[in-house]
């Protein structure tokens, strides 16, 4: 019946649905390359194309029947595997980090744009963020008639975020993107935005200036957007008694209670000032004209700060820095080949170095611990199960097998409540008081443990096959010739059934060396060691990775990350690489 | 990545047995069963503990016990009707997602499969050999590279990038083709040529022999590729917890993870519930297609 239905569909149908298929697939590629050509994604068009084309090419002719069956998943394989395996090897050259994340003219405008701060002679405004008939948000700006030295940021609450940088924000949030420009300089002398210079009173007396300001000529009000200051004629604007200005014809005031919405769009805002800086809002209500502290020579590719006169000159890794104090850089840097220095770091910077090796050593004994001990007790049970007179053999068999059953992210959830050291119910059942999760070695006790848990069926089952599958003959002919059980059990059954189980192992011990979950749901690599802010007692080199890459809080080291997971493959791939030479299925087919 | 494969599990026949004293009973047969209920209380006390904790009101992880005194569907409740934590959400999209990228790798497995079992061509045995030699780099070792890859992908296809479900799903199908290909190839192979070549007699084109002749013959080692993707699906946490973002599009791993992370003891019995519901299936279905994966391995197995 299916087979007729196949027979049919093996026509016309057939044929038809392929066409949609490719239609599909080259309207949407077609459909793409505009995009992709604007946002200058040449890798990913010139994949993308050749991809299609394969596609059209092989499913279209007949000239490669194999391919046909194969070409869909290479594509994937492609996509998703081989490319990043490359990409990955060329982040690992790289200083990609938190801060090192763009291009080297982007650093550039960002070390610029962050750096501006107010100086002595630029002006202060008094705010009123509205919006226009179209919605865009338009300030309205009045100078204050004093030259404020106004602390900026001293209580404000939106202060920080006038310059944080939108455009590093690409992974969520980094703390560095939020900082000031010159990272390592202590506030007050260097950067006076950041100084409480001004007296506390200075408020009070720009509002008495306004006051006494309305009697004679009133300063101008501008309209302010990112096309520069727009001159308001003094009838459309409105002000109170004091002579602040409360509204302005043909723009509608922003209600107090959106105030707070409105960050990423004053992050937006650059208005160009008169004195040659970019008019910033500085909390809700006053905005100041910032001026750049920091100017680029490009000929020199040098920074000078005007402020100190220092020099910062292009470091080669992806920085400016002070040449006389290396840890004195300009942040955001920019994304730099740095040749080998990740690979080299893991042994000779002894920050990052101590902890690897301690998660190194650990990796490997978790993994070793994890299979001897799976191996062991599921070899027992079925060496003591495997009875032919015994009762209950099924029944013991189906609920042994159930933790292999549950999924692993389950169980290991659970267990992590189970072992909780407050209301964990294994403590409180049985009156101990083991710190499970929180102490390093009860911790690393735990892992194993659960572990052993999740692992010892798959031992069990395995081992119950491959006892079944060792000939009677072998053994009654060693009995014949006067061996006792013990010796029929090392000298027979032993060697055969590591031989058949070898493989096994050797694959159960890849699985583990990388066993994520096994460790991060249950411990999340912790608790924390001593000397490394990232590394826990129960890290294993993957998990240790994958905080390297995206744990918040440390920033993120994709560089890093990226070589050591290259050394993970190079140890896995060692060991996965003897396991497969000694494979039957390589082997069949040869033959 | 697949998860390690179950062999055949013969049970022999029980013979009839004469009466025995208990001493000889404990000597011969009785220590096995005291061992067997050891180990069956260390494989079952967890699973028994969650499950009375789903039905017990407000449990504490220490206060309960392993049967319910007073059995309620409260958790169940408190589990489904918090808009914070859209558990269904999770529910569906773990399931949709692991039975789609299980029949995708099924059949790109079965594919690659059938190019390598019934065609010669050039480059056969190099594309064997590569396909060992690229399973080898587990994908989430390259997870940087992925999730850049995906930031890219989303500006593009906004659908399909990052905190994409079907994003997520394509990635996961890049890791399709490697030791499937072997698994089901091997299975393959032993399925007599002569067949195939009596239906090329009558007329059958590759198609129709692939189709209709070769993919239901070996349909016990495709439920086993079938279910060792869905089971790596719904485990798959490093990825899927890199990639995916919004509430409402987590899958279960991840979002159970978030719920209960740092917060065990008020989460304890909704969790419980949650966990539950989220296992059942999964163990119905090991428990169905135990005899495929006995039949399946035995017949076709690189794991011996």
């Amino acid at each position: 019946m299916i087979q007729r239905l196949i027979a049919q569909l093996g026509g016309t149908p057939a044929l038809l649905l392929k066409l949609l298929f490719l239609g599909l697939v080259n309207g949407m590629t077609v459909w793409a390359i505009p995009t992709m050509i604007s946002n200058q994604s040449w890798v990913m068009m010139a994949v993308l194309v050749v991809a299609t084309l394969a596609l059209d090419f092989i499913l279209l002719t007949s000239r490669y029947i194999p391919a046909k069956y194969v070409i869909i998943g290479a594509i994937f394989l492609t996509i998703f595997q081989l490319i990043p395996i490359f990409y990955n090897v060329s982040i690992a050259f790289t200083n990609y980090s938190t801060g090192n994340i763009g291009t080297k003219p982007d650093a550039i405008t960002a070390i610029v744009r962050d750096s501006a701060a107010e100086s002595e002679d630029s002006t202060s405004y008094d705010m009123l963020p509205t919006r226009n008939a179209t919605g865009d948000l338009v300030l309205i700006l009045t100078p204050q008639v004093i030259a404020a030295d106004t602390p900026v940021d001293a209580t404000d609450p939106m202060a920080p975020s006038a310059s944080a940088d939108p455009g590093l924000e690409e992974f969520g949030g980094e703390p560095a993107a939020s900082e000031p420009a010159l990272e390592e300089f202590g506030g007050a002398e260097t950067t006076p935005s950041a100084a409480p210079s001004g007296d506390l009173t200075s408020g009070t007396n720009d509002l008495n200036v306004a006051t006494d300001a309305e009697a004679s000529d009133l300063p101008p009000t501008y309209a302010g957007t990112n096309d520069g200051l727009d001159e308001l004629p003094a009838s459309d604007v409105q002000r109170d008694e004091f002579g602040t200005v409360v509204s302005a014809t043909g723009f509608v005031n922003v209600p107090p209670d959106e105030l707070s919405t409105l960050e990423s769009e004053f992050n937006d805002l650059a208005i160009p000032g008169p004195q040659g800086g970019v008019i910033k809002p500085q909390g809700y209500a006053t905005a100041a004209e910032l001026v750049p502290t920091l100017t680029y020579d490009a000929a020199a590719d040098t920074f000078t700060s005007l402020d100190t006169g220092v020099v910062y000159s292009n470091n080669g890794s992806g920085n400016f820095a002070n040449p006389d104090n290396v840890e004195d850089v300009l942040v955001p840097g920019w994304r730099e080949y740095i040749g080998f220095t990740n690979f080299t770091n893991v042994f000779t910077d002894s920050q990052i170095r101590d902890p690897f090796i301690a998660v190194f050593i650990w990796t490997f004994v978790y993994a070793i611990l994890s299979v001897f001990l799976t191996f062991v007790l599921g070899l027992s049970l079925a060496i003591v199960l495997n009875k032919p007179r015994m009762r209950g053999q099924r029944i013991y068999r189906a609920l042994l097998v159930l933790p292999y059953a549950v999924p692993a992210f389950l169980s290991i959830l659970v267990w992590a409540g189970l072992l909780n050291d407050d209301f964990g119910a294994i403590n409180s059942v049985t009156g101990w008081n083991v710190p499970w999760l929180f102490d390093p070695f009860w911790a690393r006790v735990s892992v194993v443990l659960v572990n052993l848990w999740l692992g010892f069926p798959y031992m069990f089952l395995v081992s119950t096959g491959a006892l079944q599958s060792i000939p009677s003959e072998l053994q009654e002919a060693a009995r014949v010739d006067g061996a006792r059980s013990f010796q029929v059990w090392r000298r027979v059954n032993m060697p055969l059934l590591l031989v058949a189980l070898a493989p096994l192992l050797i694959a159960s011990f890849a699985f583990n060396f990388n066993n994520f979950n096994g460790i991060y749901l249950l411990t999340g690599g912790g608790p924390a060691m001593d000397n490394s802010e990232v590394a826990g007692a129960t890290d294993i080199l993957i998990s240790y990775t994958y905080k390297i890459a995206f744990s918040a809080g440390q920033g993120n080291d994709y560089g890093l990350a990226s070589a050591i997971s290259i050394y993970i493959f190079i140890i896995v791939g060692t060991i996965s690489a003897i396991s497969f030479a000694r494979s039957r299925a390589l082997r069949e087919d040869r033959a | 990545m697949t998860s390690p494969a179950v062999p055949v599990v013969r049970v022999a026949p029980i013979p009839k047995q004469k009466r025995q004293t208990f001493v000889q009973w404990l000597k011969s047969n009785g220590w096995r069963h005291a061992i067997a209920w050891v180990a069956v209380a260390f494989a079952v006390t967890p699973v028994l503990w969650v499950v009375s904790a789903a039905f017990t009101t407000n449990p504490t992880i220490s206060s309960g016990s392993l049967i319910p005194t007073d059995p309620t569907l409260d958790n169940f409740k408190r589990l489904l009707n918090n808009p914070d934590q859209p558990y269904v959400n999770w529910y569906v999209n773990t399931m949709l997602l692991a039975i789609i990228v299980a029949l995708f790798t099924v059949l790109i497995g079965a594919g690659a499969a059938y190019a390598f079992s019934r065609f010669r061509f050039k480059g056969r045995k190099v594309g064997l050999m590569f396909l060992l030699l690229v399973q080898m780099f587990p994908q989430f070792l390259a997870l940087v590279a992925i999730y850049l890859i995906m930031a890219q992908v989303s500006d593009v296809f906004s659908g399909i990038g990052l905190d994409s479900l079907i994003g997520l799903g394509l990635v996961y199908l890049g890791g399709a083709m490697g030791i499937n290909a072997w698994l089901i190839k091997g299975f393959f192979d032993t399925i007599p040529m002569e067949i195939d070549e009596s239906a090329k007699v009558d007329g059958a084109s590759h198609g129709q022999i692939f189709w209709g002749i070769i993919l239901p013959l070996a349909a016990p080692v495709l439920a086993v590729v079938g279910l060792l993707s869905v089971i790596f699906t719904i485990n798959e946490f490093v990825i899927a917890s890199a990639l995916l973002q919004s509430p409402q599009k987590l899958t279960l791993a991840v979002g159970l993870q978030q719920f209960i992370g740092e917060k065990y003891s008020e989460n304890w019995g909704p969790f419980a519930a949650g966990a539950l519901l989220a296992a059942i299936p999964v163990v119905l279905l090991f428990i169905f297609l135990q005899r495929f994966i006995v039949g399946g391995l035995t017949q076709g197995s690189v794991k011996g």
